[in-house]
């Protein structure tokens, strides 16, 4: 008796530890492209993009008023409290950063001077000669006498020697004139805002941008100011905390559901109390174990979680009934429970497990967290529960008597079944066949969570700086600076054709601000020979009518590129507001090289346009086009993965039901609840989703489960269908209304991918079960019965 | 010092709040004084069906030792067209007509078109219907909306008002603007403009000209052999 407690005591804290290290390994991945087949050219591309240029400590916080002066100093409020605060933020950014301080974006012009072709720097060279720097100077005053170009104004005062006129030709550089700061008409401010350090976990992201937001809201004056925060901070704190509480509220929900189904069939607590704590326990373990073994979780795969409840109960459900007219031992009660969940849990875990042939991660891990969940969920009930429930008998209680499992019994109720079974049949057929399949939208913002606070602040941002939604983001990547370079002349090239042929309405390639070691090699040395030239160019300056001021600019640049012929190529700058504009456009730390340009295209042209540009190392991405292949892709994994499924099932259940007209009633069934499925869903105005497409695979694993346990059941009483209702019509009633409860807890879930997944799952097991109750001893009835006369 | 704050805007905005006859506001009466007179002058605008003028213009940018200074006319029709020429003879002339504005340069033989986005000109400053379509109908609760009152003193028959347009976005750059006017016959005497970094535009106007018709021909340019660059707004 002793040993059996140590050996108790040992197991739970092994079980302690396990579920503590397990819970402590999980992270959320809130990417939703990590849901779908990264092998696609758009997700890779994406991914690229978001991993490279969705930057993970920069929150972006929007200001909305009223009017232009309201926001522009509820913006100074904002900036000025944040920046007060160094221990929350190291940079809050509120303007272009050269505008504070103009010097500073010497180096990046310097940068861009000797990364341009020789020919334009020979020009430039000859341009400050002693022959030509006083006609230089010369067309400059001429220009600042006669130009209304506010450009020429401004530049060409501080510039006299025309070091940027170069620059400015590149398209790249003078077709970017979209502030990332303001709305043209400035009721619309942003302030971005960097973490001084890296998160570790979701819930030091959303502490941060608590306080931010804190401090923020404090900060700002005027009741009509509205402040959004958006960017990765702002994704990753609202998804993986809304999943939290989605784990949560589903959890309890499905708990104090299936607590108020126990009671009202047996009144009995005590089960009920260990059934409600083994269900924790199967929750955590099986948690526990993604955490430890499957990689990184994604938020929504997370989400799953709160399945396994509502599919591990129904064992529970199996073994409590079956406990009840058992009258041996618990080896024989477990030996008799396990000949029939064997083939419905072996069923059931091998169509999630199966979803690993798919392609796409998002089902992946659907099938990975329940399949585990099902595993733990039968060793738990089968190991822990059932000696519980033969306890519960020896214990003297008297058989309860469930008034429910009376009407499972009752032939009025079982007409009644099956004339609201036919009635539902009928509605759905007819349903399907007037209105049609339901709709489909593969569209990625159906994985998004519904009322997004951030993804409405950067529609926002979109809208108010002039983001066109057709845009196409062009990522170029390569092994290191080389690959990149040849890859992006390329696809200059490439652009300019393309938009020589009406393809693509405009571009910003970043060629330009890619380092080109041979440009800057031949540069550095005409254009660094300049620095002794700077007293003559001084003078020429002055006898010229300008003063002092104007020669800061040339001094500076000259200086920078003096200063870098020490310095073997590639050269890329480095100062604060160097690096502020090329986090946006190009990345080289870490061994990644990239490069982010933007193109617009002539509508009609989009898809051609992905198709010829794609190619190793260069991606041509938008949502839209991603939302156009998941809809033709999705549909033949999905059939293709069922087809794999149901040949497994179909194996499992030939050894199981050895009756070649049983497994065709078996067949027949499942099918009707597919088409059942779809007419309530086209009833019900619901749409085909990434992952609710992904409910046809679940009702295949679990919802079968139904009509195999009463075919089975059949088998076992020769074919007595009140002797199988009165074993199981209860069961499968328990399992069918849990199963649809633990999913239909995920309708209210905050990710919308996650709730449609929900609603559709439950709708289909609650058709499921009530095919499997009411219409399938009919058709076992009328089948079989022929066979006898 | 700030060489390169968004020059996008700026000059469009000084040549076209030159030609404006619209823009001023108030908001602050307490901080400015009596602000009658501007009153007065903006619902005298209602009444301005077109205008001439020639002007002086003063270029006194920060980098340079003595001003720049040019001599041009302007002719406006509130609201349709206008037509602005700097220099004797116009080294530059900018056309502008409800759907889009021309900046021409004739020794150079080149001419850069805008077109506008929408025929009423919407809150984009940088367009020239944009700025003539501020808050200037006659309304001055439209100005003080758009504007901020810096400054404004009344002596010697002239009132001084200084302004900033309260979109800082469409003015980067500009710190104030400064309005001189006759305070009894409302007829503007001096408009300048002054930078973030030193900078002013100053436009002396002269024998202002209201309500007398205008050839229609003005607002026009024979663009034959005129190097074109179509810049879609």
């Amino acid at each position: 008796m002793k040993r059996n407690k140590a050996l108790w005591i040992l197991l739970c804290l092994g079980a302690t530890a396990y579920i503590a290290l397990g819970l402590s390994r999980i992270s959320f991945n809130v990417d939703i492209l990590r849901l779908l087949p990264s092998q696609l050219h758009q997700v890779e591309g994406l991914s690229l993009f978001l991993r490279n240029f969705a930057l993970p400590n920069e929150l972006i916080i929007t200001i909305n008023a009223s009017d232009a002066e309201t926001a522009s100093a509820s913006a100074d409020r904002v900036s000025e409290a944040l920046s007060s605060n160094p221990s929350l933020v190291s940079r809050v950014v509120d303007t272009p950063p050269w505008e504070k301080n103009p010097a500073t974006l010497a180096e990046c012009l310097s940068f861009l001077l000797i990364n341009q072709s020789s020919e334009k720097t020979d020009g430039l060279v000859a341009s400050l000669g002693p022959a030509q720097a006083e006609e230089t100077l010369k067309t400059t005053l001429q220009d600042l006498t006669d130009s209304i170009s506010p450009r020429d104004m401004a530049l060409l005062s501080w510039d006299p020697y025309r070091l940027s006129s170069s620059l400015i030709e590149n398209s790249a550089l003078s077709s970017s004139q979209r502030s990332a700061f303001s709305s043209p008409d400035g009721r619309f401010r942003v302030v971005y805002v960097e973490s001084p350090k890296t998160f570790s976990n979701y819930k030091e992201t959303a502490e941060w941008l608590k306080k931010i937001r804190g401090v923020a809201t404090a900060a700002v004056v005027g009741k009509d100011v509205q402040l959004g925060f958006t960017g990765e901070p702002a994704f990753v704190a609202e998804i993986s905390t809304g999943m939290q509480w989605d784990m949560v509220t589903s959890a309890v929900t499905t708990m104090a559901l299936i607590t108020f189904l126990f009671w009202i069939c047996y009144l009995e607590i005590s089960p009920l109390r260990w059934l409600l704590l083994l269900l924790q326990l199967i929750f955590l373990v099986s948690l526990a174990t993604a955490g430890l073994f499957l990689n990184q979780l994604t938020a929504i795969g997370a989400g799953f979680a709160s399945v396994m409840i509502g599919l591990s109960v129904d064992y529970g459900y199996f073994i409590y009934q079956q406990s009840l007219r058992h009258s041996g031992s618990v080896s024989e009660l477990q030996w008799k429970c396990l000949r029939n969940i064997l083939w419905t849990s072996s069923t059931t875990a091998a169509a999630f497990f199966s979803l690993n042939l798919s392609s796409l991660p998002g089902l992946s891990q659907l099938g990975n967290m329940v399949g585990i969940g099902v595993c733990v969920g039968v060793i738990v009930m089968l190991g822990v529960f059932t000696p519980l429930c033969i306890k519960f008998r020896s214990s003297g209680s008297p058989l309860p008597s469930s008034k429910i499992d009376q009407i499972f019994s009752s032939s009025r109720f079982i007409k009644f079944g099956e004339l609201m079974a036919i009635t539902m049949v009928i509605v759905c057929l007819g349903t399907l066949i007037l209105k049609g399949f339901p709709h489909a939208d593969f569209s990625p913002s159906t994985l998004r969570p519904k009322n997004s606070q951030s993804h409405h602040a950067l529609e926002q941002l979109s809208h108010n700086l002039g983001v066109q939604k057709s845009e196409l983001n062009l990522v170029v990547t390569g092994r290191d600076e080389t690959e990149v370079l040849i890859r992006l002349q390329k696809t200059q090239k490439h652009l300019e054709e393309a938009k020589r042929g009406g393809k693509i309405r405009s571009f910003i390639s970043p060629l330009v601000l890619w380092p080109d070691s041979a440009n800057q090699q031949r540069n550095l040395s005409s254009l660094g020979s300049l620095e002794k030239d700077l007293p003559r160019l001084k003078s020429s300056l002055f006898n010229a009518g300008f003063n002092e001021g104007a020669f800061s600019f040339t001094s500076d640049v000259l200086g920078q590129i003096a200063a870098w012929q020490t310095i073997t190529p590639p050269i890329w700058p480095s100062n604060p507001t160097s690096q502020w504009i090329l986090q946006r456009l190009a990345r080289h730390t870490n061994g990644s090289f990239m490069a982010l340009g933007i193109v617009e295209p002539v509508p009609g042209f989009e898809r051609s346009l992905v198709e010829e540009f794609s190619s190793d190392g260069v991606y041509l991405v938008s949502w839209e086009i991603l939302s156009k292949e998941l809809e033709q892709l999705l549909p033949k994994e999905i059939i293709l993965v069922s087809l794999g499924l149901i040949s497994g099932i179909l194996v499992i259940l030939a050894f199981g039901l050895r009756s070649i007209k049983a497994l065709g009633l078996f067949i027949a069934t499942t099918l009707l609840v597919l088409l059942c499925l779809t007419g309530a869903m086209s009833l019900l105005g619901m749409t085909w989703g990434l992952l609710n497409l992904a409910a046809v695979l679940l009702l295949l694993g679990t919802g079968t489960d139904y009509s195999i346990l009463f075919l089975l059941a059949l088998r076992r009483n020769g074919g007595d269908i009140s002797a199988a209702y009165n074993e199981l019509g209860l069961v499968i009633f328990l399992c069918c209304t849990s199963a649809a409860v633990g999913f239909g807890s995920l309708a209210w879930a905050s990710n919308l991918g996650l709730a449609a997944l929900g609603k559709t799952c439950s709708l289909g097991l609650l058709i499921d079960g009530v095919i499997s109750l009411f219409l399938l001893p009919r058709l076992w009835r009328s089948l079989f019965t022929e066979k006898k006369a | 010092m700030n060489p390169f704050a968004s020059p996008k805007g700026l000059l469009f905005l000084i040549i076209l709040l030159t030609m404006s006859v619209n823009l001023l506001g108030d908001t602050q009466k307490d901080s400015v004084g009596d602000i009658s007179p501007l009153r007065t002058m903006i619902a005298l605008q209602k009444s301005i069906h077109t205008l001439s003028a020639d002007f002086s213009q003063s270029r006194s940018l920060k980098t340079l030792r003595d001003p720049i200074i040019s001599h041009g006319k302007l002719w406006i029709q509130p609201q349709q067209f206008f037509r602005w020429e700097l220099g004797t003879p116009p080294k530059t002339i900018v056309i502008g007509t409800p759907t889009e504005t021309t900046v021409i340069q004739p020794f150079k033989k080149t001419a850069s078109k805008k077109i506008r986005s929408s025929p009423t000109g919407g809150t984009d400053t940088c367009e020239a219907f944009g700025m003539m379509s501020l808050p200037g109908n006659g309304d001055f609760d439209d100005f003080q909306r758009e504007v901020r009152i810096l400054k404004t003193e009344n002596s010697a028959g002239i009132f001084h008002v200084e302004f900033i347009p309260k979109n800082i976005e469409q003015v980067r750059g500009l710190t104030a603007i400064r309005l001189d006017f006759n305070s009894q016959t409302g007829q503007w005497i001096r408009l300048e403009f002054l930078t973030r970094d030193g900078s002013s535009i100053r436009n002396d106007f002269t024998d202002i000209k209201i309500n007398q018709t205008l050839d229609p021909h003005l607002f026009e340019y024979n663009l034959t052999g005129f190097r074109i660059s179509d810049e879609k707004k």
